[in-house]
């Protein structure tokens, strides 16, 4: 923030206007801050600045705080301080005036909003003594309408500061947050709705504030607007699907879908671009490969029925039936991911996984940098499949932070790992041998028959299992353990296994080759990596 | 300043509480640091919320008076690291208690028994107070004044000034024994030889709110304070009572039957019990075993519909071997069943009024998750099973303690979360907090 920066350089204290303790405690009056030797003076109190959340000047710049969701907080304790000694000002007001009922009300909005009890009593005492009188209506209607500005006030103040942020681009993503907890606060905020049609893409409607805003927020956060270069394929998206759809970019993905589930549809783009950016680091080089450069296309549909019926337009008779059993796929012939949107408890969470494998699926087909499009292999007689769809699992599993922006491809609680794990004591695991041989076509071939029992570290219930559910989380916990294990020594190779598997090398998708192990030495070494990780190890 | 003072301005935010509503208080959840801590329960409104203790106060070491369990504070759900580790000098007599910021505990070792003031914020010990010899019992909190029975049959008043605790009250509770107390909105109910009596902060005599062969530990509801009784009618066996009256009037509500005791005696009065309310629903902790048509149980479920100051029993009890003391969810009651194996569940009535349960764990598959069998506590969809944690709607297991002897239910905090462990209190946050 620039007012922080200009402050830092100054050695000599300066005066501020407030500062908020993370007491609770405001300072007003007095306050100096020495940013040199990080603390607060009022008087001959001294406080380090740890012990604040936020020290602003007169106009609310702030001159310090020590990241983002303190100063939100500081403004919350500011703007609630002010509002309950404004509604116990009215309170008062209101006993004077013979109103004890509308007194007593509003004394104890201001209870609820923090007012300290021995302030509360000593109204409460005011209160007590008053006889209640019939003052004119008028009178009346002014404190209510006294009241209901208090009421407003933290809404009100958070726009306010909300408007300021928005004007700086560095604290834009900071201001879309305040804006969205005024909207919180207060739905129908006139400034709030002003201040967010000012920031929304014109094209997508508004709806309803909050929603928009949770969807706005991530993408806003990821630089999205509404896509010229997505105009072809929503266009004819538009002709053969359903004509409300709309289409979203976030680059390098594209979104089109009839959803209005702003905060899934805003998260799969946040989420599927952190995905991409995480692969483009992963497979960064010096001497990239000229790849496609229009936007990787996602179909969200609104249910199964929509899913299978509009992508099984797109396929021969016979490979249709796998929609019926998948929440999701690439097609790599049209070069587009679909997947659907269904409502259960934790779906959002199965969703954005759904749509970070897919995207991974699309990713390495269509803009990896390390090899040409003339170079990719789609042959269904290769060995190690297992890399395809492990390498897209153990994405899928990584834990990203839209809002942070970061990617943590270690996860402790992975999916993958918890199965081999369980399984590797009960038995059910697939042999690594064979794992490891499968070929695309072999993979098709394998159960869907959940009959194998297993029972994970990470949930209370027990789950069955098909032997292609267990081929998906064998194969990524080897990628999980090829990524993390050793130091991050063997993460190169698996990298280039990737590559490997993508340009159909098939003489390096032997483990012994690439990995210089037996598969079932590299099986055991998997197993082992899960049960460490069961019990605690972090890389 | 004395504490009953508070009541008036407790009562007007319990009055704009009831007012607001859930909503308002869900859609400021942001705000809890002041304002859901504020917000003391609205009995009569819907849902699981007003049985559940703000998020920054757990006066009982239930929770709440009404035993539920529950908490407002928002949960733990990300990966959790110990905050700090604080040594008690004893074993706990009961979970911490805690109210603005600082919990309270007492420690038992040997005959000493101390009663302790730990900063949550800090895990430092505040202040410390040498009890006289006596029965381990938990602390109660209400208003920053700290409950203890020092005797038998005296319950006492504390409050943190400074660096030490001041003895603020000190009733006349007679010298017959007493039972369990709760508190809520500065007044405590408990039981003593067969009564039911209540006592306002600052008045120094306990009043009777109704007299009979009342048992066990009341819980309260709004307006209406519910307790465990005993009948025997002659040519009858006898059989467990629940009876609820009226707080403000003494007035006696309903009276609902439980079930009759398996063993054909009725326990004495001394024997315990407590009851549970959730919504639509109250779980009976039985002094001794009740009859059921299989052999017999040691809690029962009533079906109930409880309204601010008015309740009726609108259904029969279930009945179920429990290994743990209920808790309240807004879908039903979460309860640990005895048996082979022992079984999480999670109750709830069907439209028809049958209690159903969905196994929420299995013992015989995961047995070290029923290791300690302890109350769970929740928070929203979230339960604290001891020392882990699970999300009720998926079944995902959020959290691991690394504790190895938890002596009672978790302690939800405003970002943290309490276990005693052994002879040590611990605490747990999100890690990456602070």
């Amino acid at each position: 923030m620039r007012p922080i920066l200009l402050v830092a350089m100054l050695a000599a204290p300066v005066l501020a206007e407030r500062a908020v303790r993370r007491t609770g405690e405001i300072l007003e009056g007095g306050v100096t801050v020495s940013m040199a030797e990080r603390r607060v003076t009022q008087g001959k109190k001294v406080f380090p600045f740890e012990e604040f959340h936020l020290v602003e000047q007169d106009d609310g710049r702030m001159i310090w705080a020590p990241d983002f969701r303190a100063r939100l907080r500081g403004y919350e304790v500011l703007a609630a301080f002010r509002a309950r000694t404004t509604i116990a000002r009215v309170a008062l007001a209101a006993a004077k005036a013979g109103l004890p009922d509308l007194a007593a009300s509003l004394l104890a909005e201001a209870a609820a909003a923090g007012l300290p009890d021995d302030e509360g009593r000593a109204i409460e005492k005011e209160i007590a003594k008053v006889k209640a009188k019939s003052p004119a209506q008028g009178f009346r209607d002014g404190l209510e309408r006294d009241a209901a500005a208090a009421r407003g006030l933290l809404p009100r103040l958070l726009i306010e500061r909300a408007q300021a942020a928005l004007a700086e681009p560095e604290a834009r993503e900071g201001g879309l947050r305040l804006l969205r907890e005024a909207l919180l606060l207060q739905p129908d905020i006139p400034e709030g709705r002003k201040l967010l049609e000012a920031h929304a893409p014109s094209a997508f409607p508004l709806g309803d504030a909050r929603f928009w805003l949770d969807w706005h927020l991530d993408l806003e956060l990821l630089g999205a607007r509404t896509a010229p270069e997505g105009e072809l394929e929503l266009n004819r998206a538009r002709s053969h699907w359903r004509p409300d759809l709309y289409g979203l970019v976030s680059s390098p993905v594209l979104l089109i879908t009839p959803l209005r589930e702003t905060r899934v549809v805003g998260r799969c783009l946040a989420y599927g671009r952190l995905a991409c950016e995480t692969l483009a680091a992963m497979f960064a080089t010096d001497q990239p490969m000229k790849r496609h450069a229009s936007p990787l296309t996602i179909m969200l549909y609104t249910d199964h029925k929509e899913y299978r019926q509009h992508s099984g337009a797109y396929l021969q008779f016979e490979d249709r039936e796998f929609l019926e059993h998948t929440v999701g796929h690439y097609s790599p012939g049209e070069q587009v991911s679909r997947f659907f949107w269904y409502a259960d408890p934790g779906a959002e969470r199965r969703i954005i996984g759904t749509c970070v494998h897919e995207l991974t699926h699309h990713w390495l087909e269509q803009q990896c940098p390390r090899y040409a499009a003339s170079q990719l292999r789609r042959d269904g007689n290769l060995p190690g499949h297992w890399i395809v769809e492990g390498f897209a699992t153990f994405m899928e599993e990584g834990r990203y932070s839209a809002e942070r922006r970061t990617a943590d491809l270690f996860n402790p609680r992975s999916y993958s790992l918890d199965v081999v794990q369980s399984l590797a004591t009960a038995g059910g695991l697939i042999e690594w041998s064979r794992l490891y041989a499968i070929t695309g076509k072999d993979f098709v071939a394998l159960s869907r028959e959940n009959k194998t029992p297993v029972i994970r570290r990470w949930s209370l219930r027990k789950s069955l299992c098909s032997e292609r559910r267990i081929f998906y989380k064998q194969a990524g916990a080897t990628c999980a353990y090829l990524f993390h294990a050793e130091g991050g020594a063997l993460r190169p190779r698996l990298i280039d296994f990737v590559i490997a598997s993508y340009t159909g090398q098939s003489d390096k998708l032997d483990p012994r080759v690439a990995f210089g192990m037996a598969p079932e030495e590299l099986g055991g070494r998997v197993v082992e990596f899960a049960r460490r990780v069961a019990s605690g190890w972090k890389p | 300043m004395g504490p009953q003072s508070v009541g008036g301005h407790l009562q007007s935010k319990r009055a704009v509480s009831a007012r607001q509503g859930v909503c308002r208080a869900a859609s400021r959840a942001l705000l809890r640091g002041w304002i859901a801590l504020a917000c003391i329960a609205a009995p009569g409104d819907a849902g699981a919320q007003e049985f559940a203790a703000p998020a920054g106060r757990w006066p009982d070491a239930r929770g709440t008076a009404s035993g539920s369990y529950a908490s407002r504070a928002l949960p733990l759900i990300g990966d959790v690291e110990e905050a700090w580790k604080l040594a008690l000098p004893g074993g706990a007599a009961g979970a911490p208690v805690h109210w603005d910021g600082i919990a309270y505990l007492i420690c038992v070792d040997g005959t000493r028994r101390a009663l302790l003031a730990v900063d949550l914020a800090s895990g430092k010990v505040r202040a410390t107070k040498a009890l006289p010899p006596g029965p381990a019992h938990p602390a109660l909190v209400w208003d920053r004044l700290v409950l203890v029975r020092v005797t038998e049959s005296q319950i006492m008043g504390y409050s943190l000034g400074g660096s030490s605790f001041e003895q603020r009250w000190k009733p006349d509770t007679g010298s017959l024994p007493i039972g369990e107390p709760v508190v809520a909105d500065s007044e405590v109910y408990f039981v003593a030889e067969g009564s039911l009596l209540r006592l306002r902060f600052g008045k120094s005599r306990s009043e009777v709110v109704a007299s009979g062969n009342f048992l066990g530990r009341p819980a309260l509801c709004g307006n209406l304070v519910l307790a465990l009784c005993h009948a025997e009618s002659p040519g009858y066996a006898p059989s467990l009572h629940i009876s609820a009256f009226d707080r403000r009037t003494g007035r006696h509500e309903a009276t609902s039957n439980v079930a009759w005791y398996a063993g054909g005696e009725m326990p004495t009065l001394d024997a315990g019990g407590a009851i549970t309310v959730t919504p639509g629903e109250i779980c009976v902790e039985a002094p001794a075993p009740l009859k059921t048509t299989e052999g017999q149980s040691s809690h029962a479920f009533l079906s109930c519909r409880i309204e601010r100051d008015r309740i009726a029993f609108t259904g029969s009890a279930g009945m179920h071997d429990l290994l743990a003391p209920p808790s309240c969810h807004a879908g039903g009651t979460l309860a640990l069943s005895g048996g082979q194996p022992a079984r999480w569940h999670l109750w709830a009535r069907n439209k028809e009024g049958q209690m159903m349960g969905t196994v929420l764990a299995d013992g015989a598959d995961r047995p070290d998750l029923l290791r300690h069998p302890l109350p769970a506590t929740v928070l929203g969809d979230i339960a604290y099973f001891g020392s882990w944690a699970a999300d009720l709607r998926t079944g995902e297991i959020l959290w691991y303690l690394p504790v190895t002897d938890p002596k009672f239910a978790a302690v939800p905090a405003d970002g943290l979360v309490l276990i005693v462990d052994g002879r040590t209190l611990r605490a747990f946050r999100e890690a990456g907090g602070s």
